[in-house]
């Protein structure tokens, strides 16, 4: 009787195998959570009738699981947030160069890499929130001000350990130097108000309560929060051209150095940089899409044009060590 | 004849209980063989300079900090439970429990959503008062060791009252009726009865404070594991995170040795029933004082989170239970049974072996078994992986030579793989209960057993299997919560599609939706308590 039972057992604990194995199936390894690409993915499906199993954890997991599958990898495309994690997925050689004429026409060349192995699919603004109760926008400049004695006890940050503050201080060295970054992110501490926050929306809802009076967040939390409270008490500040502009961040993939599926993949990747589907894949997250073509949502337009920092993103990457060092070095928990 | 088939047996044991014990060993020797691999001078440098300081007296003071207030409010609930009666006292013996299917990593998020500048108590305060001052910031050590205490005091309060009602029970009556003070009794006495037990317990509540991640990260203290993830996501250097997470391999040997060492010498049994006997009766204001400490207790540690959550779930327009969520709940509970299965065999076997084959190298092997326990559980995935595709590329490289074989790996993101990594890690839960258990049946009866011949299966069969019983019960539902909590190496080991409530839970708190995760987090708590509630059931 109980034999009987063995073959099942077997198969249901080998059961994936087989599952990963069919064709038409593309295989996604990405950090992007589950509510924000599934949605996306279904379309593709109806669309396509090509089948996508995803698999979600943090890049850092995702990697080693990448590297010790090895060749055997069922993995196709790596879909991560953050340009420094692109930029080191690249460095170890995950990647494989693609040469897709409409990926390079849909995405501008700053958010892709420059030797195609990676390419962004949205834009993430990492902006000035702050409480117009409690200050005025006037008195608002850039991120350096920030630093400045007048902000002292009025200023609130996340946690230096979210890779968005460390590529936003490794964009901010590229611009102007590791002394002065230094000094300014010095500053920042001696300012804080709280403890710092383990996430934006925490960040966010302090700003909003009146714990501190502006800090430093990624958009889309902002346009969440705003969707549960319309009447939040808080508002979005740009940085202008002449003060540096706005520190943006992507979320991208690329496909892997021996993904199984190689041309089904890209045509995903290519479809994921049409318009159509960027819009969707921005609208999901309250982002911005990296093709100038798709317009985001009305929520995120009604927050205001903004002039993005003119920098290529794979400072984010190879500065991000030393951004990290740096912020340990001057306390920034 | 006889004594062939008795070598072929104890020959057996060995190799059973080495195995289980190899298995276990071999990602932890992963983790220490890091240190072969080129050392990355300046991360180390780095560390050494701006971190190591810090996270050390971080990590220390957490440590000791929840050590002492799990000891605390652990062993004086445990004796007030099973020494007295006093109102509630009947059910709040069992209640106490309850805290285990709650996850320090959901309280956390629960209290500081409670606590925070922007939550409803200090919003509260100051409307009410003008300030709120006086309300301490949890995002902080001593909030950290807070709310850590309250997540694992069962873990003492459980054991220490196993120990208080069947231990030494004469001689405590004799002290009382000799005219000593309860006081005296609880602390001459009872205490070092139990110091088996209590010392067990705070084993694992400081191995369990030592991996933990989620509650640190959301409280925002430096500890070796905040550390581990910062070398490994932010420096992207695997090798400097399992050479870092090497110390805390060593950390769970010495605390592992400490614990061994304070229970050499003695051998504690007692037949005596559990709670046979009524407690003594408290009146007036010791009643009251006794309800109200219980009560508090329970009320911050178990009502209150839970109470959140539902209040989170019901606030939620996306709070639906779909059918994706009964998915993942039933992922959740056949992983949960699976693994428990595992460990509790395993278990079984490494503590039997070394009760019925009398070696040095068998204990060591039972003790080995445990250290799994003591490792992060990232860093076990991270080992517990690389063995395995190593393993499978092995596997797949013969397959292929000898049948043609060209298709993807076997072993990598199975269920199989995932059950075998779970069962490893939480082997130390099942064998601590199993182990106790088996402390408390007296090798006189072995013996005497042996002298009518009764050996090895039968013996187990005849002797220590109805002894038994409860423990092996108790352990299986122990590890069968901690798996369904377990959050790191679900995540790296599990296939596609396979996706548990901690996996769902992680993916919805590491973007900041706290209310999105109450759902499933409430799911957890809830099918975590089934096995509590039987759990008790054994227990009386």
């Amino acid at each position: 009787m109980t034999y009987k039972l063995l073959p099942l057992l077997i198969t249901f604990l080998l059961g994936s195998v087989a599952y990963s194995a069919t064709d038409k199936t593309i295989t996604v390894y990405s950090e992007r959570k589950d509510h924000l690409i599934k949605p996306i993915f279904d379309v593709y499906t109806k669309k396509t009738g090509v089948k996508i199993n995803f698999l979600t954890d943090s890049t850092a997991a995702l990697i080693q699981r990448i590297q010790g599958e090895g060749q055997k990898s069922p993995a196709d495309i790596l879909l991560t947030v953050d340009a420094g994690n692109l930029w080191n997925a690249t460095q170890i050689g995950l990647f494989q160069p693609v040469n897709s004429e409409s990926l390079q026409r849909n995405i501008p060349e700053f958010q892709r890499d420059p030797g195609q192995q990676w390419f962004g699919l949205s834009q993430r603004a990492r902006t000035i929130v702050y409480n117009p109760a409690k200050i005025k926008a006037e008195d608002i400049k850039n991120y350096e001000n920030l630093a400045e004695p007048a902000f002292k006890k009025r200023l609130c940050l996340r946690s230096s350990k979210k890779v968005y503050n460390q590529s936003l201080v490794a964009m901010l060295i590229a611009e102007k130097g590791e002394a002065q970054v230094e000094k300014i992110v010095k500053g920042w501490v001696l300012n804080l108000a709280a403890p710092v926050f383990q996430d934006d929306t925490a960040l966010i809802e302090a700003v909003a309560a009146g714990q501190c009076d502006l800090g430093i967040a990624n958009t889309y939390y902002f346009g969440r929060l705003l969707e549960k409270n319309p009447k939040l008490s808080a508002k979005l500040f740009w940085p202008n051209k002449e003060s540096g502009g706005v520190h943006v961040n992507i979320s991208g993939a690329g496909i892997l150095k021996y993904a199984p599926h190689k041309d089904e993949a890209i045509k995903l990747l290519e479809w994921l940089s049409s318009i159509e589907a960027q819009e969707l894949f921005a609208e999901l997250n309250h982002e911005y899409p990296v093709n100038p073509a798709s317009k985001a949502s009305s929520l995120v337009q009604s927050w205001g044009k903004f002039e993005p920092m003119a920098l290529s993103m794979v400072k984010a990457g190879e500065l991000q060590e030393k951004a990290m060092k740096l912020m340990d070095r001057v306390g920034y928990n | 004849m006889k004594a062939n088939k008795r070598h072929f047996q104890s020959k057996s044991w060995l190799f059973l209980s080495f195995g289980i014990a190899g298995l276990v060993l071999t990602p932890i020797l992963v983790v220490l063989g890091s240190w072969l691999l080129p050392v990355q001078m300046p991360h180390w440098q780095h560390l050494m300079e701006h971190l190591l300081l810090s996270l050390v007296w971080q990590t220390g003071a957490l440590l000791v900090g929840v050590c002492l207030l799990t000891f605390l409010i652990g062993v004086t609930l445990a004796w007030l439970c099973s020494q007295y009666r006093f109102p509630g006292s009947a059910w709040l013996k069992r209640g106490l429990i309850l805290p285990f299917a709650i996850p320090a990593y959901v309280s956390a998020f629960v209290f500081v959503g409670l606590l925070d500048y922007s939550g409803p108590l200090r919003t509260g305060a100051r409307i009410f008062f003008g300030s709120d001052a006086w309300i301490p910031e949890i995002r902080s050590l001593p909030g950290g060791i807070f709310i850590l205490s309250l997540a694992l005091f069962p873990y003492v309060y459980v054991l220490s009252f196993d120990a208080f009602s069947t231990q030494g029970r004469s001689s405590l009556e004799a002290a009382r009726s000799l005219g000593s003070s309860s006081f005296s009794v609880f602390y001459r006495l009872a205490i070092s009865f139990a110091r088996p037990w209590i010392a067990g317990a705070l084993c694992l509540v400081s191995l369990e404070v030592l991996n933990d991640f989620g509650t640190v990260s959301i409280v925002g203290v430096n500890s070796f594991t905040t550390a581990i993830y910062k070398v490994w996501f932010g420096f992207f250097s695997p090798t400097t995170a399992a050479q870092l997470s090497s110390f805390l391999v060593i950390l769970a040997f010495l605390i592992f040795y400490v614990e061994q060492r304070s229970r050499q010498g003695h051998r504690y049994t007692s037949s005596t029933n559990l709670l046979q006997r009524q407690g003594i009766p408290l009146r007036g204001m010791q009643a009251l004082g006794a309800s109200f400490y219980a009560l508090t207790v329970f009320v911050l540690a178990f009502l209150l989170p839970l109470a959140q959550l539902l209040v989170w779930v019901f606030m939620d327009p996306w709070a639906i239970f779909s059918l994706e969520l009964a998915q993942i709940l039933f992922h959740s509970l056949v992983l949960g049974i699976l693994a428990a299965s595992l460990a509790t065999l395993a278990a079984l076997i490494v503590c039997l072996a070394a009760r019925y084959v009398p070696r040095k190298s068998l204990r060591r092997s039972q003790q080995i078994a445990q250290l799994g326990y003591g490792i992060p559980g990232s860093v076990m995935a991270i080992g517990i992986f690389l063995v395995m595709v190593r393993i499978d590329h092995g596997l797949v490289g013969i397959l292929e030579k000898l049948f043609d074989y060209t298709g993807p790996l076997l072993l990598t993101g199975t269920i199989l793989s995932m059950v075998v990594a779970l069962g490893i890690r939480f082997l130390a839960v099942a064998s601590s209960s199993i182990d106790a258990g088996l402390t408390r049946i007296s090798t006189r009866l072995d013996e005497v057993g042996q002298l009518y011949g009764t050996y090895g299966w039968q013996q187990f069969r005849l002797i220590h299997w109805p002894l038994l019983k409860g423990s092996i019960a108790s352990g299986f539902f122990l590890v069968f919560v901690d798996v369904i909590k377990e959050m790191p190496l679900t995540l790296m080991t599990r296939p596609f599609g396979w996706d548990s409530l901690s996996v769902r839970i992680y993916g919805l708190t590491s973007e900041g939706e706290w209310q999105r995760a109450a759902l499933p987090a409430l799911c957890l708590v809830l099918i975590g308590m089934i096995p509590l509630f039987l759990f008790q059931q054994k227990r009386s």
